[in-house]
């Protein structure tokens, strides 16, 4: 009988270690303070990171010439919206230019305009003059470079293409590689959603 | 006797299926598979379509061009990433299949880029495309048009 009970507990902790939540994004070590930042919305506004406070934000950036890596981002940050905040405002999409020579604020809005257009509350779109983008990348660890290619597409941006994770308390909570999938995205954010005191 | 007859039925069947994969996998047949185009996000903006080439021939073809009247100019890129995370898109002037292999053109790799759309491209539309192989020769190919 006593046996039985060890048997069963030592059950419950196995599959208690694998219900454990298995995190496709790299967790910044500590956790801190996300760095702000100073733009212009898609509206042509004046616009911080920090005015999103209260809500989970997915940061990525890139440029609407992009027609590869760009829109690959962008419908996966559609898919997370899709699966768990569809009609809400508690996950907001902010999308910030690395190419401000092209995307004027009006670029932007109708670019991040294909990939919201279902929600009701729409994505942001970021754009600025090259020492704001310069100084909102940098500390995200966003790098990027002007190519000169023999496109007829005209020149075209190599940039890093992460996706950042920032919580309601404005922490900086995760990091997400490119290539991972948007259901992956979608299964570490709504874990923190729902356990927002686990770090 | 109704046994046999069903063992030679199945027998029929599995050496017109060996035949049909010995004469697909002679010459340079190029297949190709799951085509599909991004919906465009502005006219002057390149769209971007993607497709698996099957090569069941028994040497190296190389795509070399893709024609179509849904943009001006098409060129064939192809996307890497450095060890430091930098994505970068640069054209090539061909895209290698593998004797008796696959190349997937898929986001992040290789891709047909689509630059001066003549039309707007919306979920669901179709495009014809023509590809033209170094040795398979010109392939029609029709792509569908997916928000995914």
């Amino acid at each position: 009988m006593k046996h039985m009970r060890w048997i069963a507990l030592i059950m419950i902790g196995l599959l208690l270690a694998a219900c454990a939540h298995q995190f496709s994004g790299v967790a910044p070590n500590p956790i801190g303070p996300a760095p702000d930042f100073a733009l212009t919305d898609e509206n042509g506004q004046p616009f911080k990171l920090s005015d999103l406070r209260g809500k989970w934000i997915l940061l990525a950036y890139g440029y609407t010439h992009c027609p590869d890596v760009c829109p690959l981002t962008l419908s996966h940050l559609r898919d997370v919206k899709q699966a768990i905040d569809p009609t809400g405002d508690k996950v907001q999409v902010a999308f910030v230019t690395i190419d401000p020579d092209r995307d004027t604020p009006d670029v932007m809005r109708q670019y991040v305009g294909h990939f919201d257009q279902q929600f009701e509350y729409k994505f942001k779109g970021l754009s600025g003059t090259p020492a704001q983008i310069a100084a909102a990348a940098q500390p995200y660890n966003v790098k990027y470079e002007k190519k000169a290619d023999n496109s007829a597409n005209g020149y075209s941006m190599a940039h890093t293409a992460e996706v950042y994770l920032i919580d309601p308390q404005f922490n900086w909570r995760m990091t997400f590689p490119f290539g991972i999938e948007a259901q992956e995205i979608a299964s570490d954010v709504q874990y923190l959603m729902q356990n927002s005191e686990a770090k | 006797m109704k046994r046999l007859a069903i063992i030679s039925v199945v027998l029929m069947l599995v050496v017109s299926m060996a035949a049909c994969g010995t004469s697909s996998s002679s010459g340079n047949s190029i297949t190709v598979s799951d085509a599909w185009a991004r919906p465009s996000t502005m006219m002057d903006h390149a769209g971007a379509a993607y497709m698996v080439l099957q090569n069941n021939g028994t040497t190296e073809d190389k795509l070399l061009a893709v024609e179509s009247d849904v943009a001006q100019t098409i060129e064939l890129h192809q996307t890497t990433a450095d060890s430091g995370g930098m994505m970068s898109m640069s054209p090539v002037s061909n895209i290698p299949v593998p004797a008796n292999g696959k190349t997937e053109l898929k986001p992040g790799g290789f891709h047909v880029m689509l630059i001066n759309l003549t039309r707007e491209l919306k979920a669901g539309d179709k495009i014809q495309f023509t590809l033209n192989f170094e040795k398979a020769g010109k392939v029609p190919v029709t792509a569908e048009v997916k928000d995914q």
